[in-house]
């Protein structure tokens, strides 16, 4: 009798035990697509590769309040694995599914789907480069896609032979990182022909045209190549200045302020390099101090830096605000893994 | 199913065991486990015995899906066939070490083990041990061990044909011949699977999972076929009384097609593994005194492709030389061993150009004491080991264990450990990623078990309650590091906590034997401090540990027949370390049907087992999709 007791309790201990393992409760907050048209600010985070957490943030500056994910909840469906980047042009915004292959459209007010583009291998950045027509870079496909815009498909693919990562445009051209090699690339965007190449250092991953029409190129470097920050004349393609890192350092994230003629960059701390200073800065202007910066953008109407802390990869992101000299103005949880930042004009 | 192997059940009859004996369930004296290295020094321990029995019932899978069902190691895998690791008590697959007669198969590149690469029918039967063993065995034993028994004992000559669900055809042959003083065991085992296994295409990713275009709509898995063969020698020699020398090899081949992620495109990916594992060991016994010397080889090779990245190899190989004495005296026995072990270890990342090959040089002292006082009722342990590590000494390893029967039926038993995980390869030398200045993982164990345990006649009750304690720092984070990269740090200071309660019940009425059984886990597995600023993850669940798990199965015996239902809830898994994304749990049933058939002088063993039979939908890693309803049918000849 005593042993059919305890046979007894054993039972009900799985019953009880199988039913109190109690999910948090949350609710998600929802903002309706139309109501303003009010600037904002758009943070695509990553997520977890492999895992289809990606996840678009949004800082709607009408009612200064924040929104960790506008896609999911506004298109009932996930938005895909790997949120690398995003560009709005007119009124659509183009969102990089890096690990998904595609590139999910969506109205930046509404956040409403507007289709994707398919066929990618694994995009990394979206470049206007024309009306109706723009250039993806891709980590696989050694080679830059072109877009048509207008019919929402791929219309062409420029061979590259590398990993192909940030683009910058000027006039006609088209410069264009080889992120696993000693090289950029200069493509006529109208021939979609690639033109020219030019030796910058391994791991050329950034690129942006100043105020004074130089472009930027920030390497990240090798064992045998010290990552490296070029000004480059575009007129005759060629290195007018190479500010070199030190090696196993890693700097990312070329940003430009505003009006263009500041640089920022991540490389364990947040660095400010006016475009006209001989030397690179003796220090950052924000060290890193146990964060793990991760992704860095600029506000554009408040001059405002951004720095998302990606801590172990596998939280939420804390986004710190700076003010134009590194001081701390406030910070903000985001999604997993944020990378990039987007102002919405 | 499932065997408590708890600790100094001497007052249990061997009677009683012996009539329990050929049931689902066996209780065994702990001089009986088998595939324990070191048997007779594990004072203080919990062990669970997985039996032939359970054995049995997955003969066409691996290790992987014998514990998932039968134990609460849980187990992270990928889909079937797939890559699976292990983890308890908190603990990951670096901290869970596989064992094979004593050698720790963790892989020296990740500190890891593929369960899916151990074929259940290459096994006798498998021990979990409980808590650290960090003592006898060293690095990457913090939350336990799983022992696999590969026996001597095995039929004359036995065949297996086998099939299930999703294109899965198997074929195996064990045999054993004793030639005067020679004894040797022969095993064959090849399987073929196209895996194309059902599932529902679905967003399980909580706090706000969405339907997704596909919901309701039932897929197969594509890209997703895989083989296996497997050979496995044991020869064992008698020279005389006094010396006995053995030697075993296990050569295995894998190859599998790795089916993508949801949501993320095919890119056609394939991983091959080739191992070779290789034994020698010589034991020298004369009155009260032992000495064992032991040889392991191991080599693993493993080419991984896919469209995007091209090929990828590695390549270790490892050897150990252990030499071991043992002095048995009136009440009490002493052990002492020493261990070399080089590793050499390398990956080439071909279209990346990610290259490194290194090698690592480990020595080792322990040696364990224990003794009985009180006519046996208190049995003591204790234990120590000083390692080094490239000529670098890593902190001194103490342990203590105890063991005392209160009352006939009424045991408590429990230790407290050091532990430690040395930094895998891939850590410490991953192309511009790893960290040469990583430290060990290490901390203290703690576990106390109270066991009740009544044998009669007909009725057999067994409870044991137990209660753990962890802390280990230093814990090992990959890190963003910029551009893109990341980096392995000692981040974390881990608490891990919980209670484990176990019970069966059998009762024998005819012919017929009743047996219910169950294991329930509640586990706190916390991140208590970090190097990390504002770290959300302070005081919250790690990532894929779940804080409840039950397994419950009940069966009933009759003459040559079992049937056996099987029950198991896996509670809520936190996917991020602030406890904002979730996986929710889920529940699985299924039964096995077993029946022995005997025809001359030939035992045929049929066995018919059903998983998940209610169509559970359900992942344990995010975006890897589980299988639906699925079943094995198994043929067992032995002669």
């Amino acid at each position: 009798m005593v042993d059919r007791l305890h046979l007894l309790i054993g039972f009900c201990l799985v019953l009880f035990w199988s039913a109190c393992d109690k999910a948090p409760q949350t609710t998600p907050m929802v903002i309706s697509g139309t109501d303003s048209n009010a600037y904002g600010f758009f943070i695509c985070n990553e997520g977890n590769f492999n895992w289809g957490n990606a996840s678009l943030s949004f800082y709607h500056e009408g009612s200064k309040k924040f929104f960790a994910d506008v896609y999911k909840p506004n298109n009932n469906k996930t938005l895909g694995d790997v949120l690398q980047s995003m560009e709005i042009i007119d009124s659509t915004a183009y969102l990089v599914v890096n690990n998904s292959g595609k590139i999910e459209m969506i109205n930046p007010y509404t956040f409403k789907s507007k289709g994707n583009i398919s066929g990618f291998t694994s995009p990394r950045y979206l470049l206007k480069v024309g009306p109706n027509k723009a250039y993806v870079s891709d980590l696989y496909e050694d080679a830059v896609w072109v877009v048509n815009l207008d019919l929402k498909q791929i219309s062409g693919k420029i061979s590259i032979g590398k990993w192909t990562e940030g683009m910058a445009i000027n006039g006609n051209e088209v410069y264009v990182c080889g992120r696993n090699s000693y090289y950029i690339y200069k493509i006529n965007c109208i021939t979609d022909q690639l033109t020219d190449s030019l030796n910058v250092g391994y791991g050329a991953q950034d690129a942006g045209i100043d105020s004074e029409g130089k472009l930027w190129i920030l390497t990240y470097g090798s064992s045998i190549s010290s990552p490296r920050l070029l000004r480059i004349n575009v007129q005759n393609f060629s290195i007018e200045k190479t500010y070199f890192f030190a090696a196993g350092t890693t700097p990312s994230r070329l940003n430009f302020s505003k009006n263009r003629s500041t640089l920022y960059w991540l490389n364990n701390g947040i660095w400010k390099h006016q475009c006209t200073d001989e030397l690179l800065p003796a220090g950052p202007i924000v060290s890193a101090s146990g964060r793990n910066f991760y992704g860095l953008g600029i506000h554009h109407e408040k001059g405002e830096i951004y720095a998302s802390d990606a801590k172990d990869f596998v939280q939420k992101s804390e986004v710190y605000r700076f003010n134009s000299n590194g001081e701390e103005l406030g910070k903000f949880l985001t999604g997993i893994n944020t990378g990039y930042f987007y102002n919405r004009p | 199913m499932y065997v408590l192997l708890l600790l100094p059940l001497t007052q249990v009859a061997a009677k009683d065991l012996h009539d329990a004996k050929g049931d689902s369930s066996r209780l065994l004296l702990p001089v009986h486990v088998k595939g324990v290295r070191y048997p007779g020094f594990y004072t203080g321990y919990k062990f669970l015995s997985l039996d032939s029995s359970a054995i049995q019932n997955h003969q066409l899978g691996n290790l992987s899906d014998v514990l998932a069902q039968n134990s609460n190691v849980f187990v992270k895998s990928y889909g079937p066939g797939m890559l699976s690791t292990p983890g308890f008590r908190g603990g990951n697959a670096n901290h869970t070490a596989i064992l094979w007669n004593g050698f720790n198969l963790q892989s020296a590149l990740n500190g890891q083990t593929d369960l899916a690469l151990i074929p259940s029918f290459l096994l006798e039967s498998a021990v979990v041990q409980y808590g650290s063993q960090a003592v006898l065995y060293g690095s990457g034993n913090i939350g336990g061990a799983v022992h696999l028994q590969t026996d001597m004992e095995t039929p004359k000559l036995q065949f297996l044909v086998g099939g299930g669900s999703f294109g899965t055809y198997a074929l195996g042959l064990k045999s054993s011949e004793q030639l005067k003083k020679l004894f040797l065991v022969q095993k064959l085992y090849a399987q073929q699977a196209e895996n194309n296994f059902t599932y529902y295409e679905e967003d399980l990713l909580q706090p706000y999972s969405v339907q997704t275009a596909n919901a309701g709509i039932k897929q197969r898995a594509t890209h997703a076929r895989m083989n296996t063969v497997a050979w496995l020698q044991e020869y064992q020699y008698a020279w005389n009384i006094k010396h006995q020398s053995s030697l075993r090899t296990w050569v295995q081949l894998n190859n599998r097609e790795i089916p993508q992620a949801l949501q993320t495109p095919a890119t056609n990916a394939t991983q091959n593994d080739r191992n070779v594992k290789l034994m020698f060991d010589h034991k020298y016994k004369v009155a009260s005194n032992e000495i064992q010397g032991r040889f392991g080889y191991f080599h693993e090779e493993l080419t991984y492709e896919d469209a995007l990245n091209g090929k990828s190899e590695s390549e270790s190989d490892m050897q150990v030389l252990y030499l071991d004495y043992f002095k048995q005296f009136e009440r009490s026995k002493w052990q002492v061993s020493g261990m070399a072990q080089h590793v050499q270890a390398g990956v080439n990342a071909i279209k990346t150009a990610e290259q490194f090959n290194r090698q690592q040089y480990r020595m080792a002292l322990f040696s364990s004491y224990q003794w009985t006082w009180f006519n046996t009722k208190l049995q003591q342990q204790i234990s120590g080991r000083q390692e080094w590590v490239d000529g670098e000494a890593i902190p001194f390893t103490p342990a203590y264990g105890f063991s005392l029967y209160l009352h006939k039926y009424l045991a408590v038993y429990g230790n407290v450990a050091r532990s430690y995980r040395l930094p895998s390869f891939n850590d410490l030398y991953w192309p511009q990623m790893g960290n040469i200045n990583l430290l060990p993982e290490q901390g203290w164990n703690e576990e106390l078990s109270l066991q009740w345990k009544k044998v009669k006649k007909q009725t057999t009750l067994n409870f044991t309650a137990t209660g753990y304690n962890k802390n280990i720092q230093n814990w090992i984070v990959w890190v963003p590091k910029g551009s893109g990269l990341s980096t392995p740090m000692n981040v974390y200071k881990v608490w891990s906590r919980g209670i484990e309660l176990t019970w069966l019940y059998q009762l024998k009425k005819g012919n017929f034997t009743y047996t219910a059984d169950g294991l329930h886990e509640y586990n706190r597995a916390t991140n208590e401090a970090s190097q990390l600023l504002n770290d959300a993850s302070i005081g919250k669940q790690l990532i894929y540990t779940p804080r409840l798990q039950h397994r419950a199965g009940i069966a009933v015996h009759y003459k040559k027949s079992s049937i056996r239902l099987q029950y198991s809830y896996t509670g809520l898994r936190f996917v991020s370390s602030d406890e904002l994304n979730w996986l929710a749990p889920y529940k699985l049933f299924g039964f096995g049907l077993n029946q022995k058939i005997h025809v001359l002088k030939y035992t045929a063993n049929l066995v018919f087992t059903c998983n998940n039979l209610f169509n559970t939908h359900y992942q344990i890693m995010v975006n890897r999709p589980m299988p639906l309803f699925n079943y094995q049918l198994t043929l067992n000849i032995q002669l």
